[in-house]
């Protein structure tokens, strides 16, 4: 049974393929909700298949695979190969699974929408093209699925097309990720002419027998320029907050669970190549730490529901950056895992609420849902919890672990686990101060909106996120490291994390301040609903700009857009249209004149002409008796 | 072989035109439908040859000789091979469906007819000619049905459009009949006085450098200006934005591709030498193509003019491609070619399509219509992006390859190529938010109807063969392969050049990184 | 050699000629017929002397080139190849002027004569291989081509025409005659094949002399061509004389004079080929440049096509740059010249009126939509003379290049191509104007109605110029190999 999927897990990404074919030709004569239960249904499967499949790998039973489908580029070495390995079948696992759960939760969600099946059809794209990512094992079909599952970001972030702010966001998020991709295309260049074919079984067995220890800092720092587009890191993270305009089952799914880690997960996979290059490893942890430290600070003061959210995400995948950085690649990959089940968890319930609000989204207009929305409001809690690093929850396990590593890296890890410590103090603020101002305190809507409870095709998965959120860390703890020895076969050099003392050290002082980030939240926000006022006139400025998050968008603006624009005008209706048009009409002109000038000689009288005629003859003779030498 | 089917290839469009041309001048109705169903014999003939076509091989295959006027050399001497293949297929797919798209033209329909089959047949004898009096000529006759085209049935500025392509593309040629001549001569010189214009006996000929290079230059020009290459760009837009549909597809579609089969043909094929001189200037152009067009596409108003810009980015790839020297650059120039024709094709027929329902092609004219022409916006963005160069569609299998293949022998223009990869999605992306998204601003566009049953059939042809090139390439590299290879094989063994071959490169990587 | 052997077939196509001639007047004196028996009477005229030159040919190239009337006159197949070119010019002349013929009415007859003893003259020039009756011949030629230009009488413009071109023409005739008398003086000969053994077998004392003559004899014959700078005749001449017979007088004496100026140059003065070819190079790329850059200021389209046939005088040198071994392009390029500035002055007369003044280009607006016939026909002439292949017009062009590149004049080659480029421009403006502008409606003021319809003759010397523009476009063949053994010295 598993044999046989393993031998075929091209399944896997088959299944949501043909889900998107079937929809997009029959969706409209399907309709909803059928077509979304179809969906649902391919997703689920292929989680199923890659469950079978990976059966072998819990038990330690089997090796990697890999499957080759089909020749694609031969030129370059480019296979359609699939990699079968402990960790694709991890990222399957989370993807598939967290994302049919997100599929059976839209159903409800987009319940109503008039482009319902469309939806899907982008939702099943979206699946293959990042399970495609996951399981390739070769540069060229990473790129593929990495380039699909910007385009149906793309597509579905501007899901609701007539909204300006929603196209415009769309277009942002692509284009920035192709700044990266631009990186990440030249990493490929210099991996293929090295190696001469982008298969991971040629590149990644031993890139050290080709790769210079400069050039593999180059392909490093390029991969992770790819990286920090797609997984939102500074300075490229800004696509992401405006790509809350999506649905935010999308929000959800892609731009928290799965999507957005595809960096982290691409840096983990080519974990020998920064194995080579301290120096690629050290700007990957430093990135991550200082992504973590400042778009938690952004999340402190946002209002919207939802844009709280996409700063935290930014900021947990700066953790797993600083995890993947610090050469604790399953303490990257774990945090990856966990969160995909917190933040996934979080945002459906935003949803829930906007969807119980009638499409409100600001925080301050909410409080005191509790009562109205119990289910959304015990499985945040439990989310909230898990964010905040509180034991036994989900994210204190894979949070801490990349701390500990961290420390236990030294020298100027140490300096990046500071920082580390700190963001979570914040996160356990911004978190706290989240759910108090949405779940607590006094009711703050505007009259006409009645808070319902979502329908139980929403409720369900909450509750399977929220059960995975509690207990999900317990795979991989310093009790029982299961997932590291899971993952073992996929990485090589790993730095292990800390044994015996140090680890209750380190895991009591980030508790610690996580309670500490609980507890300031909990005193000013649970007592006052004007607390937002009432405490943030001691730093306005501060926290202004937090709130406009630096203003990074508009310095981009006048630094880089308005420029560029200005240089393209330039080019196109200066230069293009005057100076080489001028050129090419100018001689035309030219042609003309001389035309025009030597017309007058033919004045119509016949004694000039002679004289030509005569002038002519003359010449002539001279020059015949020149040149036949006098 | 008995049957002479690459001969029956060329002159098949030009006996279409004779009996459309024919048809009684009152059955008006007749001319557009008899010409789609005789332009079906040549794009069927054309799939056979691409069937039957030994894949594999390298030479020329279905090779006929006949001679045209002995004394002068003159022959008529048609081969294909793996570069010239995909030429043909494409101009034979192209020519259908340009007609079928062509349903709007009011005047003159057949002559409108006429002159297309006339291009359709002189394109086939561009690619198929091995004898170089032969392919001037071609390469000259499709001035004629090209510059009525625009300038009878295209829009207000039409004319001046037309005269500029005529005179910039007539200019290079001329030049190219200099060097031909000067070629012939100097292969009767070197052979007892044969004269003779025979392709392939030209590669034999022996030639001091500087000689080369001049001739070098003669070709080049003529074929940069068909590319067209910055800085001889500026007659494209101009006849993009005033030629009809069917004349903008054909243009971009196939025309452009004569510049750079030419350059691939005969600059490297005859001028090995030379060509490794001139690697530095055609790469410089190239890249700046591929930057400046992009930048300028940017910011057109017109979304015409906005497709005719992309088009200089995309073929500064092609011509990097085929400049950089390695089998892979070769190989992705040739599948560019026919991916660009594609995709290309389809935009123009996109535009064409939505001036036919608005007669404007002002971006700032729309805004929001994806609102009332989903099926219509779906086809633009499929394009767009297999424009793009989006994994899985054609654009990005001919983009890599290039891209990985120029970095192997032209690392840094390779890297600033690269960046055109951003530049293509900012101006198509922005382009489609400004047309498509948003609310419906102007009235005139609340009543929009979206595509007819013709109109996608045409797109979805097209929509197939992106998506074909794109999962599996194979089927086209395969046969282009070889012939690529030959190229490089004959400079490889007439010069000191050497391909690259993969390896260790932390020394040459300089600046990034060495150790 | 210097022995009278009287060959009536050296002389047969002219004596014909002359007879029709003479009929033709009798005819009309006796018995006014209509135009009618004056077409049957040159059509027969033409046939016959047809067939001498036939008789000709295959005499010439069976046993050789003979001479004739002691030493006066050749019969070759140069000889005769230009006499094909001339009764063809001929026929298809007097086809396309036959409107204007019908319209003189009375004195129709008179064009047919003046058209058939200018053919006459011509083919003397061609035949004759000594100085003095080449200019015998050139004269004939010449008085018919100045009467046929003011033979309407009608406008004043035409007069002017005509006297211009007859004082110019006498003018350039001294020039010539004085040319023979210094080479005479010389080589003691006029008679080409002597000057020719007087180089082979005497060391040359009297060079400059000889070299001033042969100038003064290129000069002459340069002016027939419209060569720059002896050109400046040709734009008044053209634009003034009646349309429908333009066509005859520029095609004629292309033939006639260019087969007097190679027989002198390549075979009399074969010994000077260093000093005349270069000479000719330059003649060549003057009137290359001169009539391209005067052309694409022109208004008027029978100016324009003046340059333009100097331009093609120009080019038409270029290709005997290269000495005897251009002789056939050069050939080849005359005939099928002829052909297409025929039809296109047909085009021309047919827009204007037969017997019509000038022919400004605005009347060719829109003329597609009026007359598909007239303005397909003068875009297929546009497109032959600017060389496009697949018309005789390239292969001609091809042919003179590659000659002039073989003969070392690269640099005249490279102008040359360019110059054409320049040329496209305003052969091009003629379609845009038919094609690409919609017509002047007919109430509009100015707006030209009458004279569109290709009538009868005209429709057919359409049909067949074009025709041989385009076979010879694409089967150059046959016509390449006649005008190879149209050259026997």
């Amino acid at each position: 049974m598993s044999e046989f999927f393993i031998r075929n897990i091209w399944l896997v990404i088959l299944l949501p393929a043909i889900g998107t074919v079937v929809l997009h030709f029959f969706g409209r004569r399907i309709g909803q909700p059928i077509a979304g239960w179809i969906a649902s249904t391919m997703i689920g499967l292929s989680f199923f298949v890659g469950l079978i499949a990976a059966v072998p790998l819990f038990q330690g039973t089997a090796e990697a695979h890999v499957a080759h489908v089909f020749n694609w580029i031969p030129a370059l070495g480019a296979t359609a190969e699939l990699l079968w390995d402990p960790l694709s079948a991890l990222m399957v696992l989370v993807v598939a699974g967290v994302g049919t759960l997100i599929h059976i939760y839209a159903i409800g969600y987009m319940h109503g929408d008039e482009r319902f099946t469309r939806f899907f059809v982008y939702m099943n794209l979206f699946a293959t093209s990042m399970l495609t990512l996951v399981l390739a094992n070769n540069f060229a079909v990473l790129f593929v699925g990495w380039e699909l599952v910007g385009l149906c970001s793309y597509l579905l972030i501007s899901f609701w097309y007539v909204r300006p702010s929603a196209a415009a966001a769309g277009k942002k998020a692509f284009i920035v990720n192709r700044i990266g991709d631009f990186g990440f295309l030249i990493g490929l260049m210099i991996i293929f002419s090295t190696f001469g074919t982008l298969s991971y079984t040629t590149v990644l067995d031993d890139p050290g027998k080709l790769l210079g220890a400069g050039t593999a800092t180059a392909v490093g720092l390029l991969l992770l320029v790819g990286a920090t587009g797609k997984s939102a890191q500074l300075p490229l993270y800004v696509w992401l907050p405006d790509a809350m305009e999506g649905p935010t089952p999308v929000s959800a799914l892609i731009h928290a669970a799965t999507m957005v880690t595809a960096g982290v997960f691409m840096i983990a996979r080519t974990s020998s190549i920064y194995a080579l290059s301290d120096t690629a490893s050290i700007v990957v942890a430093t990135i991550g730490a200082l992504t973590a430290f400042y778009a938690a600070t952004i999340a402190m003061a946002q209002t919207d529901i939802k844009r709280v959210l996409a700063y935290s995400t930014i900021s947990q995948l700066g953790y797993m950056f600083l995890g993947v950085g610090s050469a604790a690649y399953v303490a990257g990959v774990f945090h990856l895992m966990t969160h995909a089940f917190f933040k996934a968890l979080l945002f459906l319930g935003a949803g829930a609420v906007i969807h119980g609000m009638s499409d409100e989204q600001d925080i301050l207009k909410m409080g005191g849902l509790w009562s109205k929305m119990k289910t959304t409001g015990v499985t945040m809690a439990v989310a909230t919890l898990a964010i905040s690093g509180i034991p036994p929850f989900a994210g204190f396990w894979s949070k801490d672990e990349i701390l500990s590593s961290a420390f236990a890296r030294g020298g100027w890890w140490v300096v990046l686990w500071a920082i580390g410590l700190v963001t979570a103090g914040l996160t356990a603020f911004y978190m706290t101060r989240w759910f108090v101002l949405t779940f607590l305190g006094e009711p703050r809507w505007d009259d006409g909106i009645h808070p319902h409870e979502a329908p139980k095709v929403m409720t369900v998965p909450l509750m399977v996120l929220a059960a995975l959120a509690t207990v999900g860390g317990l795979i991989n703890t310093p009790f029982k490291a299961g997932l590291e020895h899971f993952l073992e076969p996929s990485f090589k050099h790993l730095t292990s994390a800390p044994a015996g003392a140090t680890v209750w050290l380190l895991a009591a002082v980030s508790v610690a301040v996580a309670l500490v980030g609980i507890g300031v939240a909990w005193r000013l926000y649970s007592r006052t609903d004007r607390a937002e006022e009432t405490w943030t006139w001691s730093i306005p400025a501060l926290w202004r700009r937090m709130g406009h998050a630096y203003y990074m968008d508009d310095v981009y603006g006048t630094l880089l857009v308005a420029p560029g624009k200005l240089v393209a005008a330039w080019s196109a209706f200066v230069f293009d249209k005057k100076v080489i048009d001028g050129i090419v009409n100018g001689t035309g002109t030219i042609v003309r004149r001389i035309g025009a000038a030597l017309r007058p000689l033919q004045s119509g009288f016949v004694r000039s002409y002679a004289l030509t005629i005569a002038a002519g003859a003359v010449g002539f003779v001279i020059w015949f008796l020149a040149t036949g030498g006098l | 072989m008995d049957f002479p089917i690459l001969t029956v290839l060329i002159l098949l469009p030009f006996a279409a035109a004779i009996i459309v041309a024919l048809l009684p001048s009152r059955r008006k109705e007749l001319f557009l439908p008899v010409g789609i169903a005789l332009s079906f014999l040549p794009v069927a003939l054309a799939v056979y040859l691409f069937f039957v076509f030994k894949t594999g091989e390298a030479g020329f295959q279905f090779v006929e000789s006949v001679p045209w006027y002995a004394p002068w050399g003159i022959s008529w001497h048609v081969g294909v091979d793996g570069i010239s293949l995909l030429m043909i297929v494409l101009t034979g797919i192209l020519m259908p469906i340009s007609l079928a798209a062509s349903t709007s033209i009011s005047k003159r329909m057949k002559q409108f007819v006429v002159f297309n089959l006339i291009l359709e047949g002189g394109l086939m004898g561009v690619f198929l000619s091995l004898d170089m009096f032969m392919f001037f000529v071609f390469f000259e006759v499709i001035l004629i049905p090209m510059y009525f085209i625009i300038g009878v049935w295209g829009s207000e500025r039409r004319i001046y459009a037309a005269v500029k392509f005529f005179l910039f593309t007539a200019l290079g040629s001329a030049l190219m009949l200099a060097g031909i001549i000067a070629m012939a001569l100097m292969y009767a010189h070197q052979n007892g006085g044969i004269i003779s214009f025979d392709y392939l006996g030209w590669l034999t000929l022996q030639m001091p450098l500087h000689t080369e290079m001049w001739l070098f230059a003669a070709f080049a020009i003529a074929f940069a200006i068909k590319v067209p290459m910055f800085p001889f760009h500026t007659w494209l837009p101009d006849a993009h934005v005033e030629a009809p549909t069917a004349g903008s597809v054909m243009l971009a579609g196939v025309l452009l591709k004569m510049g750079t089969y030419g350059l691939l043909r005969f600059n490297l094929g005859l001028f090995p030498h030379a060509t490794l001189k001139f690697v530095p200037v055609m790469a410089v152009l190239a890249v700046i193509g591929i930057v400046y067009g992009a930048a300028v596409a940017i910011v057109q108003p017109n979304l015409k003019k906005l497709v005719a810009y992309s088009s200089v980015s995309h073929l500064g790839f092609i011509v990097l491609g085929i400049f950089a020297l390695t089998s892979q650059g070769l190989e992705g120039g040739v599948v560019q070619m026919f991916n660009h024709g594609v995709t290309t094709g389809a935009l123009f027929l996109l535009v064409g399509m939505i001036y036919e329902r608005r007669h404007t092609k002002e971006i700032s004219e729309f805004g929001g219509i994806q609102k009332v022409m989903p099926i219509f916006a779906g086809f633009f963005l499929f394009t767009a992006f297999a424009s793009i160069g989006l994994p899985s569609l054609s654009g990005f299998v001919g983009e890599f390859l290039i891209l990985m293949g120029s970095f192997l022998t032209l690392k840094w223009y390779a890297i600033i190529a690269a960046s055109g990869v951003i530049l293509a999605a900012v101006y198509l992306l922005w382009a489609y938010e400004r047309v498509f998204t948003g609310p419906i601003t102007k009235p005139e566009n609340e009543k929009l109807l979206d595509l007819d049953a013709r109109e996608k059939t045409l797109l979805v042809v097209l929509a197939a063969l992106m998506l074909l090139i794109g999962l599996y390439p194979k089927i086209a590299l395969d046969k282009i392969g070889p012939s690529t290879e030959a190229v490089l094989d004959r400079i490889q063994a007439t010069t000191t050049y050497q391909p690259p071959a993969p390896g260790r490169l932390a020394d040459v990587l300089g600046g990034i990184g060495g150790e | 050699m210097s022995d009278v052997n009287v060959s009536y077939l050296a002389i047969g196509p002219e004596v014909l000629l002359t007879l029709g001639a003479v009929v033709v007047l009798m005819v009309d004196v006796f018995r006014k017929p209509s135009p009618r028996v004056h077409a049957w009477l040159a059509a027969l005229t033409l046939v016959l002397a047809g067939i001498a030159v036939g008789f000709q040919w295959s005499a010439a190239t069976t046993d050789g080139p003979s001479l004739s009337f002691a030493g006066m006159v050749t019969t070759d197949t140069f000889g005769a190849y230009a006499g094909f070119v001339l009764l063809g010019v001929a026929a298809l002349g007097l086809a396309s002027a036959w409107g204007m013929i019908v319209e003189l009415g009375r004195r129709g007859a008179e064009g047919v004569v003046l058209v058939f003893m200018a053919a006459a003259g011509f083919m003397v020039m061609a035949t004759a291989v000594n100085l003095v009756l080449i200019f015998v011949g050139l004269e004939i030629a010449s008085m018919s081509l100045y009467v046929l230009a003011g033979i309407t009488r009608k406008t004043l413009q035409a007069d002017e025409a005509a006297l211009k071109y007859f004082l110019l023409g006498s003018f350039a005739s001294a020039v010539f005659i004085y040319g023979a008398a210094l080479t005479f003086a010389g080589s003691g000969s006029l008679s080409v094949y002597d000057i020719h053994q007087f180089f082979a077998s005497y060391v040359v004392l009297k060079q400059n002399v000889l070299l001033v003559g042969m100038a003064l004899l290129v000069v002459g014959v340069a002016f027939k061509v419209s060569a720059a700078p002896f050109h400046m005749w040709a734009p008044d001449a053209y634009q003034g004389s009646p349309a429908g017979i333009v066509g005859f007088m520029v095609a004629a004496a292309k033939v006639g004079a260019f087969a007097a100026l190679a027989r002198i140059l390549v075979y009399g003065f074969s010994a000077f080929s260093h000093e005349w070819t270069t000479g000719l190079s330059l003649l060549s790329a003057i009137s290359i440049v001169v009539g391209m850059l005067l052309a694409v200021v022109q208004t008027d389209i029978r100016r324009m096509l003046a340059y333009s046939s100097v331009a093609h005088a120009g080019f038409i040198l270029s290709a005997l740059t290269a000495g005897g071994g251009g002789v056939p392009a050069m050939w080849f390029y005359v005939a099928v010249y002829a052909v297409q500035v025929i039809g296109a002055f047909t085009v021309v007369a047919a827009v204007a009126g037969p017997s019509g003044g000038a022919s400004p280009l605005s009347d060719y607006t829109g003329l597609a939509e009026r007359s598909p016939l007239l303005a397909g026909s003068l875009a297929f002439f546009m497109i032959a003379m600017s060389g496009v292949p697949l018309t005789s017009g390239f292969i001609a062009k091809f042919g003179a290049f590659t000659f002039a590149w073989l003969a070392g004049f690269q640099w005249l080659v490279i102008l040359a191509v360019v110059a054409s480029v320049a040329g496209f421009f305003f052969y091009l403006r003629v379609i845009v104007l038919m094609y690409m502008h919609d017509p002047v409606p007919v109430e509009a003021p100015g707006a030209v109605t009458g004279g569109f319809e290709a009538v009868g003759a005209v429709r057919w010397v359409l049909i067949i110029t074009v025709a041989i523009t385009l076979v010879l476009g694409i089967i150059p063949g046959p016509l390449l190999d006649v005008a190879r053994q149209a050259f026997p010295f």
